[in-house]
């Protein structure tokens, strides 16, 4: 649907671009003066329509001539002709041959910033394809330019393949629409690597034969040469390093990701001297000033104007050449850490693997190679390890279940056998999906999260029916031993973890109002990781028993007495760290509290809603989970209520409580042996927050009607509290 | 808004003796829902579905379809598709 709004009077020529066969069979009659007449009757804001249409198809429209909605629009403000590339050469605007190495140096960093745009999520057809060359790379005859050409075709054609398979992308982060641009499918990857290290040994000798030698004088134009040739040299060179670690990445085997680490390392070396000569390269030579695109020789950004969707065309700024580099460096660093995961084994590690590559908000790119990585096409975890074996090593790892113990009579069980493998079948397409939602932007995370809770209710379910089986197989077998809440609690923990996970992302990603803050950190502190140590405890003791009957049956065999070696326990960090996590919540909640007594938190006007209505929204998904049961509105009302103490405490009674808890979490995380970034973190809220609490019990300001700032530069979760 | 032709000419016999604003209602009824050119000041040509209008001549168009002038590098081609599916 079109919009059409008021234009002035333009006669002559109109019917021309029309296709024949509409002119023709078409009895056109001119009513322009008739229909302005009419339209002068109506009344104003008075709209006349048929009584089917509704505002609903009105909403539908583009404006024509709005800049922001009209993609039409902008080709036809350019005060110049818009060639594609067989016209470009015809009219000669453009070289396909004995191209200057600046112009060469020129067109190729423009294209590297064109591809890191359309990284960034932009359309391709605003992006590499407004440079020509791809359109057509058979039509050049510059070698050098030809094969960079299908080289940054196939680095795209990879890349796409790649963020199109690990699907962890959703519109904001990608355009996967290819507009029907051959992607060099014609030629083979080995053949594009082939010219383009070709082209690279060419430029090599290039280099050395224009290189000074001792004791010769030069002339500054030979030195001009060499540098340029260089700079063309690093440029291809990057282009061959980048296409093949790509490539690296399409092969099964998990070497080649080790050897794709190896390809970009040396990619990463060349960064610097392609900095260094940016400014051998031609630049755009257009005069920008005017609102006009800058144009390259090679590139028209307009070129695909007319393949764009209907829809307002967001005007692709493609990032300047200074800033090419620095972007390259960083994606280089996050393809450098995907390849990292092949060395993490355990489930778990490979979790935190993702949680954390996944904090820095790393690109589509890195985030989807990391996916591919991890689960091949064969479905196998690195393209070696069965899932469901992965999912039984973290079962031992975690809580030691007697049924995957080599010990135990269960372990040899028909019965029991099944049981389990028919449980970890089904653990396998849920902890995928986990470890999926993990390859997805920050924002998109907290939505799947709540969602996949559906999914680990059943298992939960399910793990507990199990558990009771095995129980019961045990009991007959082996009456000493006991199967109860193994697997239950192995799928707890994840659910702990995830609704953990929803709530914290919350303040990451700025969702809560600071009257809302007191309960979110409520449910975590006194519930959700309440019920994560309790967790955590019971898993820790269920191993610890677990090694007590291997030792009782090592014992028994041998007469050489083992030694107790006290070794640590595999969940203590996380324990730790969960304390200290409870503690900074149970901080934050008393301080929201008594802020709130001080009247220094601002509530809305509730009208159409109630704080019961937002506590309820807030913690949604959590109904869909059994165990932990939901938090129910009134029953958190009653829970914190704190007339049940006597006397109730006052502000700054909770100011004094919230600053021991803050100074219990910098207890607890300094004992902590070997601080990881964290850690530090942490300390750096709970340090200061300490001071300001102390400060408010003793009534520090308790005039001021500045409202307190909360500032989370420090740490996404937790902000230290700042008084004006 | 420029100048708009209609298909199937409208039949713009007059009734007397109605106020003009019925007449003026009545006639742009008349050519609702059918094939309206509008040709643009930037020389493009739309061609669609004669919807809505108002005091304004704001128009709005269904299933329009954009033509560009002949002197564009690009003329004779396909039309291009408007609006939001």
């Amino acid at each position: 649907m079109v919009m059409k709004s008021a234009v002035e009077d333009d006669d002559g020529g109109w019917g021309l671009g029309i296709p024949e066969k509409m002119r023709n069979n078409a009895n056109w009659v001119d009513i322009t003066h008739e229909f302005k007449g009419s339209c002068k009757e109506l009344n104003l804001g008075e709209l006349l329509h048929d009584k089917l249409f509704g505002l609903f198809e009105a909403m539908s429209a583009i404006e024509m001539m709005d800049p922001k909605m009209d993609a039409g629009m902008i080709g036809n403000q350019v005060n110049r002709k818009v060639l594609n590339f067989e016209q470009a050469i015809k009219e000669g605007v453009i070289k396909v041959k004995d191209l200057r190495l600046p112009e060469l140096i020129g067109i190729i960093d423009t294209s590297f910033c064109c591809l890191i745009t359309w990284l960034e999520g932009h359309s391709l057809a605003q992006t590499v394809f407004t440079c020509l060359y791809v359109h057509n790379p058979d039509l050049i005859e510059e070698p050098a330019l030809k094969s960079f050409a299908l080289g940054i075709l196939k680095v795209c054609d990879i890349a796409r393949e790649k963020v199109n398979k690990a699907a962890v992308f959703e519109e904001e982060d990608f355009q996967a629409m290819t507009y029907g641009f051959k992607m060099a499918n014609n030629v083979t990857d080995l053949r594009v690597t082939g010219m383009l290290k070709d082209v690279e040994d060419e430029l090599q000798r290039k280099v050395k034969s224009t290189r000074i030698r001792q004791g010769e004088q030069r002339e500054p134009e030979v030195e001009l040469e060499h540098q340029q040739f260089l700079a063309l040299f690093n440029r291809i060179k990057f282009t061959r390093l980048l296409l093949t670690a790509l490539i690296a990445f399409t092969k099964k085997e998990t070497s080649s990701v080790g050897e794709a680490q190896k390809l970009v390392v040396q990619a990463a070396d060349l960064l610097s001297a392609i900095h260094s000569s940016i400014q051998h390269g031609i630049q755009s030579q257009n005069d920008t000033t005017k609102g006009d695109h800058p144009i390259m020789m090679g590139f028209e950004p307009l070129v695909n104007q007319r393949l764009l969707p209907p829809t307002f065309p967001r005007y692709a700024k493609i990032i300047k050449r200074e800033d090419m580099i620095a972007y390259f460096s960083k994606l280089i660093e996050r393809i450098k850490t995907v390849c990292d995961v092949i060395n993490t084994t355990n489930l778990h590690g490979i979790l935190d693997f993702f949680c954390e590559f996944s904090e820095q908000s790393p690109c589509v790119l890195s985030r989807s190679l990391l996916q591919t990585t991890f689960l091949i096409d064969n479905k196998k975890v690195f393209g070696t390890h069965l899932m469901q074996d992965m999912i039984k090593d973290a079962l031992r790892y975690f809580v030691s279940p007697p049924v995957l113990s080599y010990k135990c009579c269960l372990f040899n069980n028909h019965q029991a056998k099944d049981y389990i493998d028919s449980f970890v079948t089904h653990c396998s397409r849920p902890f995928c999906s986990l470890i999926q939602i993990h390859g997805h932007n920050r924002a998109r995370q907290r939505d799947k999260l709540g969602h996949i809770l559906e999914e680990f209710a059943t298992l939960q379910d399910e793990a507990e029916k199990v558990d009771a089986a095995l129980h019961g197989l045990l009991m007959k077998l082996e009456p000493q031993r006991q199967h109860l809440a193994c697997l239950g609690t192995w799928i707890l923990y994840h659910n702990l973890r995830i609704m953990i996970q929803y709530l914290l992302s919350g303040f990451e990603l700025e969702l809560y109002s600071m009257h809302e803050y007191y309960y979110v950190y409520w449910y975590l502190s006194e519930f959700l990781y309440a019920w994560l140590m309790s967790t955590l405890s019971r898993a820790d003791s269920s191993q610890m028993a677990e090694e007590r009957i291997m030792e009782e049956q090592l014992k028994g065999r041998s007469s050489k007495k083992t030694k107790k070696k006290k070794k640590t326990r595999p969940l203590s960090k996380e324990i730790t760290m969960s304390q200290a996590y409870q503690n900074m919540c149970a901080g934050m909640y008393k301080t929201m509290v008594a802020l709130d007594m001080d009247g220094k938190v601002p509530k809305p006007q509730f009208e159409l809603d109630s704080e019961q209505v937002r506590y309820e929204h807030r913690f949604a998904p959590f109904n869909s989970v059994v165990t932990p049961p939901p938090v129910h509105y009134i029953q958190f009302k009653e829970m914190s209520d704190l007339k049940k103490y006597n006397p109730p405490p006052g502000p700054a009674d909770l100011y004094l409580a919230a600053s021991k808890h803050f100074q219990q979490a910098k207890l607890i995380l300094e004992n902590v042996p070997i601080p990881d970034p964290e850690v530090n973190r942490i300390l750096k809220v709970a340090k200061p927050n300490i001071v300001v609490m102390k400060l408010l019990a003793g009534g520090h300001k308790k005039e001021t009607k500045v409202l307190p700032e909360f500032d989370f530069s420090a740490h996404k979760y937790f902000p230290v509290v700042k008084i004006i | 808004m420029e100048s708009m032709i209609e298909e199937n000419g409208p039949s713009s016999h007059e009734q007397p003796g109605m106020s003009s604003s019925y007449q003026a209602r009545h006639k742009l009824e008349g050519l609702l829902n059918k094939n309206m050119k509008i040709r643009m000041t930037d020389g493009r040509t739309l061609v669609g579905l004669f919807l809505c209008t108002d005091r304004d001549c704001n128009v709005i168009l269904g299933s329009a379809q954009e033509f560009l002038k002949s002197t564009d590098t690009f003329s004779q081609g396909e039309p291009r598709v408007l609006g939001w599916p």
